[in-house]
């Protein structure tokens, strides 16, 4: 696990306690050196319950403020464990097309 | 006009405006792509900007309503998400609804 990876993955796990986690390194799917540019988020947690997908992912958008300057994407997929009972999987991100950057 | 007036006159020319990188034939990016992809599958109309062709709103957009990445979805002014949100809400079935709605309310202003 790279150390973003790892790093994301703690700081999640301390904010949110979540009861599944799944943070996904997809940065050789895309374009450019960076190995640690674009990653996927996959956070149950009850913590979400009642709170409006834009509150989520605002949620952790300020968690990682700083994360943010340095990582290019980070696509987030949110639920409570009601939700993904009911869902099964999260979707998958797109392929970057390559030639931009934020 | 200073850049936030501007940013904010373009959100409310439309009831929905997509900013991304690039434009819904030519997309500059794989998230942007998607989230046009999404919003057009609906049928209901929605405008876009391309934030590479105005780097002044590339740079102030995530200041606009404190949402660090793009693309950014608004429907009558106000933030709704990014890419991610929009196909959540296309695959809970209420993207469509959330659209026309936003239309209507428009058109009745």
């Amino acid at each position: 696990m790279s150390d973003m990876q790892q790093h994301l993955t703690e700081q999640l796990q301390l904010a949110l306690s979540p009861s599944h986690l799944e943070v996904i390194n997809e940065s050789s799917n895309h374009s450019g050196p960076a190995t640690e540019s674009h990653f996927k988020l996959i956070v149950v947690s009850d913590y979400f319950n009642d709170l409006a997908l834009i509150t989520r992912h605002r949620f952790i958008n300020n968690l990682f403020k700083e994360e943010l300057s340095h990582i290019h994407a980070l696509a987030m997929h949110t639920y409570t464990s009601h939700e993904w009972q009911l869902k099964n999987g999260a979707p998958d991100s797109p392929k970057c097309s390559g030639g931009s950057q934020s | 006009m200073d850049v936030m007036q501007r940013i904010q006159a373009q959100v409310d020319s439309s009831p929905i405006v997509l900013y991304m990188k690039g434009t819904p034939q030519f997309p500059q990016c794989g998230f942007s792509a998607t989230a046009s992809q999404t919003l057009a599958s609906t049928g209901v109309e929605f405008a876009y900007v391309n934030i590479f062709e105005d780097q002044e709103v590339m740079q102030n957009l995530p200041a606009f309503q404190d949402w660090p990445t793009f693309p950014q979805i608004y429907m009558n002014g106000q933030l709704v998400g990014g890419g991610d949100i929009i196909v959540e809400m296309s695959q809970m079935g209420s993207l469509k609804a959330a659209m026309e709605d936003a239309t209507t309310k428009f058109n009745d202003k």
